[in-house]
């Protein structure tokens, strides 16, 4: 059984305190401002969103410009977790006394824990585990079923698709490629397959995922087609003794962004 | 049934929970509910919810109102912005997490001065809030 993380505990211990299973329904700068988090949108040049802190206040800015609100729900939840998770927290003693004090606050912040840790809280706030393996469990994987669960908790597909796979629920893997290149991929524990170096080259020549590159992120396929049949090959290592299976491929474009999310599972 | 005598029906049973002593609403309940311990949870739930959610409700309105006044002091949030490095020195020095972000070393110039806008914006709208609460109805 996966440990629970800090990052995630923390989320059920807020969603405990305000008496509420889930907050689909709720607006996140209402959420903030129950929280003494000052929750605003407008346009931001650098980044989707941003959070400072007074002694007992938190000023949560998000990027107005960003198109989904999806993504702007769980770029809201990931600032409420950092200010629920890092306000307040002192630079470890080795880093105050470096006399560069910023590269010093740089090197701690580079490890990234926050982030992740941020990210986690936003992922079970938004999509508390109980709620999510009630309703996905013991049901047939497909797109759609990601779909329904995205609706469900008002969160992207990439955002839910992350959340089925870290639950194990049916072997499935994801692959983020953006700007042409690969830029992450998550596979189930239970998908029992070989990826290879894939990450920052381009995806594989037979993929769907390169077929949308080139033909510059439109939606080539409707429906039923969308999850294109592939050869595992395509994308896993196939040893001499093994069969070369029979996969799908579904692709999630995001022209603006120039992103793909591939999900791929076996048929 | 008329929508008149429907509403006697309800006024007269509101009347009646009005008036009964507890003991009597706990027995009609235990009766009418298969698990009573579950519906404890429930309603012990909604009530947390809707006292945050007036909470909630209620800060939101005073900030608004408070970032509506800070708007007015333009001078005090472009506070330190002629010299960015300097105060973002200050500011890491105290707390990392003061302004979060994790590419500090990346950060621009106009990035910087962004940070300290908003560093300046959260101190005073905190400010406007101990005012409050000190001189109550000033702010």
């Amino acid at each position: 059984m996966a440990l629970i993380t800090k990052a995630k505990f923390e989320a059920q211990k807020l969603l405990r305190e305000i008496g509420m299973e889930d907050i689909a329904e709720i607006p996140m700068d209402l959420l903030a401002a129950g929280l003494n988090a000052t929750l605003i949108e407008e346009p931001l040049r650098y980044c989707d969103g941003r959070i400072t802190f007074s002694a007992n206040r938190s000023l949560i800015k998000i990027n107005s410009k960003i198109e989904f609100p999806e993504r702007k729900r769980f770029i809201s939840a990931h600032e409420i977790g950092h200010h629920r998770l890092h306000k307040n927290m002192d630079l470890p003693p080795d880093t105050s006394l470096t006399l560069n004090v910023i590269e010093g606050a740089e090197k701690h912040l580079k490890t990234g824990k926050q982030e992740v840790e941020a990210n986690q809280f936003a992922a079970e706030l938004l999509m508390p585990s109980s709620i999510f393996l009630r309703l996905s469990k013991g049901k047939l994987f497909s797109p759609q079923l990601l779909k329904d669960l995205a609706f469900r908790f008002k969160t992207s597909l990439t955002a839910t698709s992350l959340k089925y796979v870290e639950a194990d629920l049916h072997p499935v893997c994801l692959i983020k490629t953006e700007n042409g290149n690969v830029k992450y991929f998550k596979m189930s524990p239970s998908m029992k397959c070989w990826l290879g170096d894939i990450v920052r080259l381009p995806p594989p020549a037979q993929s769907v995922a390169m077929e949308y590159i080139q033909n510059d992120y439109r939606f080539l396929y409707n429906l039923e087609e969308k999850a294109q049949s592939i050869k595992k090959s395509v994308w896993f290592t196939v040893r001499e003794w093994e069969e070369d299976e029979d996969f799908y491929e579904y692709c999630i474009p995001t022209k603006r962004y120039k992103s793909i999310l591939s999900i791929i599972w076996q048929k | 049934m008329s929508k008149k005598i429907k509403n006697a029906i309800q006024d007269a049973e509101l009347q009646f929970f009005r008036e009964a002593d507890p003991e009597t609403i706990r027995d009609i309940l235990k009766e009418s509910t298969p698990d009573l311990a579950e519906y404890t949870r429930k309603r012990d739930e909604a009530l947390v919810k809707v006292k945050f959610l007036a909470k909630a409700a209620s800060n939101k309105q005073r900030d608004q109102y408070l970032l509506d006044l800070a708007s007015r002091y333009r001078e005090a949030i472009e506070k330190n912005i002629d010299k960015p490095l300097q105060f973002l020195r200050t500011l890491m020095s105290q707390k990392v997490s003061a302004a979060y972000n994790n590419s500090l070393d990346k950060l621009t110039r106009e990035e910087i001065i962004e940070i300290i806008k908003d560093q300046n914006l959260v101190n005073m709208l905190e400010q406007f809030d101990q005012d409050g609460t000190n001189n109550e109805g000033k702010v």
